[in-house]
């Protein structure tokens, strides 16, 4: 496990946006520990939040993991702010950490200052038995974290399913639009977004050259609604294969939602949906 | 049909017995003339059952023997290998996986001689070398360090693209590879003289049936299973049945309700993790070790259908 976590830091550098560089002397001491070492998340905390104090983010915060995961290349999370409608403070972005994943950082999402969003969710992969940490970041300045422990294992590693194994489908997208849910406000929508893409994690074999398939990955994905930012994520191989959100937030009545996503091979893929005026 | 139940004690508790971890005699129940399977605890891999939870099968010919599967360890495979010589001496001519799953193939190595040719899907050696560190690596946990060290991936050199015909001397087998959908590397092995129909996990008796590769494609594969004119069907889990066509239309009534639930829960906008916790709870009385793969088969389905 070592190895292949040093491999991956050799071959992969955290090649992931500039933002990352800074951080990787002490996410490379944290994965160069033990798996079961109970101090990687302190140096989790130091690499990715520079040791900025954490608060419990119990009541604030909720993060929606399962205990087992059926399949750990597919593990469904979801992170949902709760605020009082009186609470003048707003999510600006989201965390997701998997402590033991051989690179923990999950993906980083930048909330759009308009959209209202306050529920992500998507499938990732977990290699070991893992706390799975979430992190908020409030319009007051203040981090909010939560975690959840998940038994899984292998999950960086499982096969990819051919589907999108082929270039031919690689950056196909789906954007659908949900609504009708009887709790949300007359504005709110829910959105999910689909992306076909290997999401290679670096640390799968392949079939026939018995080589590891180089990491190959969705590095960057921005979700607008008309001029208005939604979402923008920077991820990395956690990520399960076929990239899935799915988020709500307030229709500003554009009529299209337009998505540009790019990965480690530089690929762009842009697709733009014209969804009509909001019926509601 | 006349069953035979074979009680094959390998040399009651001797120390070759106990240093193989035999502490249960290695049933094998006659299937028909010549065809014998030993049926695999309905349960989860693990050090305790050696990993014997998958079904074996041979087939004896006047040239020699098929084997087919070979268990979920090597000691387990030491067994069956023990166990078929008590029933004949006859050379192993041909090992056929009839998938790439740990259950069905761990057990490879204690069949490598001389003579003896492993034999698979067309797709099997690439899926093994792909999967078998994985499977390894994540079986470790359940079944212990000492119980995988001597398993080693032994790859299929002879493959089975669409059809292939082994002759055994007085019986012919034909091998078919199916579409695939419970693991992409499922082939079938039917003995021509007595019409029995070894299916490896193309069907699951008692045992919850598990979609590790494509809802859909695992579905077609049961209907075309139900159009065989086979006289036995011998699952890959649990017992030999009766009506093999009760046992194939029962596994294709739940892939049938997962499929159509998944698909009404797309089509209300429901998530995935939503969607895992009630689908298929209707059938969870039919089968054993419904809360291990029952979530998962939906987790795959799902994954698979909101693409569709």
């Amino acid at each position: 496990m070592t190895l292949r976590r040093r491999d991956l830091l050799n071959t992969l550098g955290y090649g992931i946006g500039t933002a990352w560089l800074g951080r990787m002397p002490a996410l490379a001491a944290a994965l160069e520990s033990d798996p079961q070492d109970p101090a990687i998340w302190p140096s989790l905390v130091t690499g990715i939040f520079n040791d900025q104090t954490l608060e419990d983010g119990r009541g604030i915060l909720e993060l929606e993991a399962p205990y087992r995961a059926e399949n750990a290349a597919i593990v469904p999370i979801g992170m949902k702010v709760h605020l009082a409608s009186g609470d003048p403070r707003s999510l600006q972005k989201l965390w997701l950490i998997v402590d033991e994943n051989p690179s923990p950082l999950v993906g980083e999402f930048n909330i759009g200052p308009h959209s209202g969003l306050r529920e992500l969710r998507t499938r990732i992969r977990i290699n070991a038995y893992s706390d799975v940490h979430a992190v908020a970041k409030l319009s007051d300045g203040k981090l909010y974290m939560v975690k959840a422990f998940v038994k899984a294992a292998g999950g960086c590693s499982a096969p990819m399913v051919e589907a999108s194994a082929s270039p031919a489908q690689i950056g196909k997208m789906q954007f659908r639009r949900l609504g009708g849910y009887t709790d949300l406000s007359p504005k709110r929508v829910e959105g999910v977004l689909m992306i076909r893409h290997p999401n290679n994690s670096g640390l799968q074999m392949d079939p026939i050259s018995m080589l590891y398939i180089p990491a190959h990955f969705v590095q960057k994905i921005d979700i607008w609604q008309g001029k208005d930012l939604i979402l923008s994520m920077e991820g990395g191989i956690s990520i399960s294969q076929d990239p899935h959100f799915r988020f709500d937030y307030n229709s500003n009545g554009a009529e299209d939602v337009h998505v540009r996503a790019v990965d480690t091979k530089g690929a762009v893929f842009e697709q733009s949906w014209k969804l009509g005026k909001p019926t509601i | 049909m006349r069953w035979i139940f074979l009680l094959l004690l390998l040399g009651c508790p001797t120390r070759a017995a106990r240093a193989l971890g035999a502490t249960q005699p290695f049933a094998l129940h006659k299937v028909a003339e010549g065809i014998y399977t030993h049926i695999g605890a309905i349960a989860l891999m693990n050090a305790g059952n050696e990993g014997g939870i998958a079904n074996l099968s041979f087939i004896i010919g006047d040239k020699g023997i098929a084997v087919i599967d070979t268990g979920g360890s090597v000691r387990e495979g030491r067994r069956f290998l023990a166990a078929i010589r008590t029933l004949s001496h006859k050379p192993i001519l041909y090992v056929i996986n009839t998938h790439v799953h740990p259950d069905h193939v761990f057990g490879n190595g204690a069949f490598v001689a001389p003579g003896t040719i492993f034999v698979g899907s067309r797709k099997l050696p690439a899926t093994l070398s792909a999967q078998g560190p994985y499977y390894l690596k994540s079986f470790a946990p359940a079944m212990g360090p000492a119980m995988l060290a001597d398993v080693t991936i032994v790859p299929p050199t002879l493959l089975v693209d669409r059809k292939l015909r082994l002759d055994l001397g007085d019986r012919v087998l034909i091998l078919k590879a199916w579409a695939g959908g419970h693991s992409g590397t499922d082939i079938s092995v039917e003995d021509m003289r007595t019409k029995t129909l070894v299916a490896g996990d193309l069907l699951f008796v008692r045992h919850i049936p598990v979609v590790d590769d494509s809802l859909l494609g695992y579905l077609a594969d049961t209907r075309e299973l139900a159009l065989s004119d086979a006289a036995t069907i011998v699952p890959g889990h649990g017992p030999v049945p009766q009506d093999w066509h009760r046992a194939v239309a029962k596994q294709a009534a739940y892939l049938e309700t997962i499929k159509a639930e998944l698909q009404a829960d797309l089509k209300q906008g429901k998530g995935l993790a939503q969607s895992v916790q009630h689908v298929g709870e209707s059938q969870r009385a039919q089968w054993q070790l419904f809360d291990d793969y029952n979530a998962r088969n939906a987790t795959t389905g799902f994954a698979e259908l909101e693409w569709k």
